[in-house]
């Protein structure tokens, strides 16, 4: 189990591969605990409503204050107001524990931004899991808004807050699973490039410039356009000949036809 | 074998993986047909053999990466956590809090000591020198204590009417007390004590204050018949905050982060199991002490009535059953 620079998190499964996850960091996490937190907030203005507009109207109580009937007032909002205190501790606290139990590590707020809270060894949480890692949410807030959680995710490699440390979680981003491409939905077998073209590439060279070639219609046209110009520059340098346009020069230094126009 | 053979004979492999787990996130795991999760397993370990050999060749990075995520995705479907010997409520609250009690009921003693300590304190000061509760308890306390009070203002300060709201205003407040105690606790102890220290101030500077204008005795009727019970569950849960804090100044053989972790689990499970404790506490707050029709010793008897059950359910509750609380079940198991 490891964490790398770039966000990378390594786990080492019982059959010995290793398998990434990308770690979140501080910043998407910041937008889904804002949006799970506009999202309390609507609920309890919700529940406040219905507590003030429709229970009194359902229980006759709105009757008995237009009678006058004052006692029967004060023991019925006695009840409403208590299950209100009952109802809005309960989401307040309840929310992130229920969420991360039902959708297995994720809250509305982090499904809409694709994050996922697991446990360090890739597992799925566990109630004990979620109880300490939210209860100890509200350390986190201190002073106000994750300041302190965000300070803390900062500085450690896996960008824990005090929450994670505890429970042992981590938090990750969820990738387009499915291993197939993402313009055609399939993994195609290219033609076979000639391996043989040209001797003088490495076969880690060789490697990076199939890798491009082969993904290249999935990449978005500007990237393409600045890693091909990338690939082909250093790799000019190198072996030298017409440099014409970026993609068939590595078409061409592939085949080893690269002083051929 | 060259890689594009490779491909072409391990795709339907992945293509078949893929499927499943598309369905499982679907309709949820538990409605896959048998046969298709223990084929899932097998696909499972199959494509980590191609990843593991893709990434000895070498050979398509894009490739691998597609893979490796297919297989990350999976992999937190079919690997969880056993579940704790399937824990029901009424086993965690009558066998599992009760041991945790018991196992770590040094804590519970530390934070005693320390509230104790402080009321003692502030009792003690206020006793000698009237004029500090002003200090402690805030302004307008100072002014309230300063004549001879009759014990009869001192009762009707305390009069509210029975109510459902005073109760649960009451549970939820104690309940986030006794949380947040626990949740200080990463703070290696520090926020924990400090809460401790108010509480226990707090507490003997009214005691005090009560004790000098004569009316200790309608003080104590009016806090015993829930104070009995909700301030013995307060210090359990400080000392929940406690055992996070001592495992992060003297984690002994583990790191710092392994040391919080493990003992983090056990006191949220501690600090939880407190809440019915907080419940009955509310609702007798809520209910019976404000009654008038009922007199002190029946209301003490029933709070020192609540406060010894609860005491004796975390002497003894679950001692016959053989699970002890620190029983790890780290395994993890294929489903």
């Amino acid at each position: 189990m490891n964490a790398s620079l770039d966000g990378r998190y390594s786990l080492e499964t019982p059959e010995s591969v290793e398998l990434d996850f990308t770690l979140a960091g501080p910043g998407s996490r910041f937008c889904a605990a804002f949006v799970d937190l506009m999202l309390v907030s609507f609920a309890l203005l919700g529940l406040l409503v219905v507590f003030l507009l429709v229970i009194p109207q359902l229980s006759g109580l709105t009757d008995h204050l237009l009678d006058g009937d004052w006692k029967r007032v004060a023991g019925l909002s006695g009840w409403v107001l208590a299950l209100l205190v009952l109802a809005s501790f309960l989401l307040f606290e309840g929310y992130f524990v229920l969420f991360e139990i039902l959708m297995g590590g994720q809250t509305p707020g982090k499904r809409h931004f694709r994050l996922r809270a697991i446990r360090e060894d890739g597992t799925p949480m566990t109630l004990t899991d979620a109880l300490v890692r939210n209860l100890l949410r509200p350390v986190d807030f201190l002073p106000f808004f994750y300041v302190l959680g965000g300070l803390v995710s900062f500085l450690n490699s896996t960008h824990k807050r005090l929450g994670d440390l505890a429970a042992g979680t981590i938090v990750i981003c969820e990738s387009e699973f499915d291993y197939r491409g993402r313009t055609d939905k399939k993994y195609e077998v290219r033609t076979p490039t000639e391996v043989s073209g040209n001797a003088e590439l490495s076969p880690k060279e060789r490697q990076i410039i199939n890798g491009f070639l082969n993904r290249r219609e999935e990449l978005f046209p500007s990237a393409r356009e600045v890693l091909a110009e990338k690939l082909a520059s250093s790799l000019h340098r190198k072996y030298g000949g017409i440099p014409g346009d970026a993609e068939s020069y590595l078409e061409r230094l592939l085949r080893g036809t690269h002083y051929e126009p | 074998m060259s890689l594009e053979s490779f491909v072409e004979e391990r795709q339907p492999d992945w293509e078949e993986l893929s499927a499943t787990l598309e369905a499982a996130l679907k309709k949820g795991p538990s409605r896959l047909p048998e046969e298709r999760v223990v084929r899932a397993v097998h696909l499972y370990r199959a494509v980590c053999a191609d990843l593991a050999r893709l990434r000895m060749l070498d050979a398509d990075s894009a490739l691998a990466s597609k893979l490796n995520r297919l297989l990350a995705r999976t992999h937190s479907l079919l690997y969880r956590e056993m579940p704790r010997s399937s824990l029901s409520v009424s086993e965690f609250f009558l066998v599992r809090v009760p041991s945790l009690f018991r196992e770590y009921w040094r804590y519970t003693l530390a934070s005693f000591v320390c509230s104790a300590l402080f009321f003692g304190m502030a009792f003690g000061s206020v006793q000698k020198h009237p004029e500090v509760v002003s200090d402690i308890m805030g302004c307008c306390w100072g002014d309230e204590f300063s004549g001879e009070k009759e014990s009869g203002d001192i009762r009707d300060r305390f009069r509210v009417l029975p109510s459902p709201v005073l109760s649960s205003h009451v549970t939820t407040n104690n309940v986030k007390v006794a949380l947040t105690a626990f949740a200080l606790g990463i703070t290696f102890g520090v926020g924990t004590v400090y809460m401790l220290v108010v509480n226990g101030t707090m507490l003997g500077g009214m005691a005090g204050a009560f004790a000098q204008s004569g009316t200790s005795y309608d003080f104590w009727m009016t806090i015993l018949p829930h104070g009995a019970l909700e301030l013995s569950a307060i210090v359990i849960a400080g000392g929940t905050g406690l055992m996070m804090g001592y495992a992060l100044w003297c984690p002994g053989g583990r790191t710092r982060r392994l040391a919080l972790r493990e003992e983090a689990e056990k006191a949220v499970q501690l600090a939880v199991g407190l809440i019915p404790a907080f419940v009955i506490a509310g609702t007798i707050e809520g209910f019976v002490t404000p009654l008038s029709g009922l007199s002190d010793s029946v209301k003490v008897g029933l709070g020192v009535f609540a406060a010894v059950v609860f005491w004796s359910y975390l002497l003894v509750g679950g001692l016959s059953d053989n699970r002890t609380a620190g029983e790890d079940c780290s395994t993890v198991n294929i489903q």
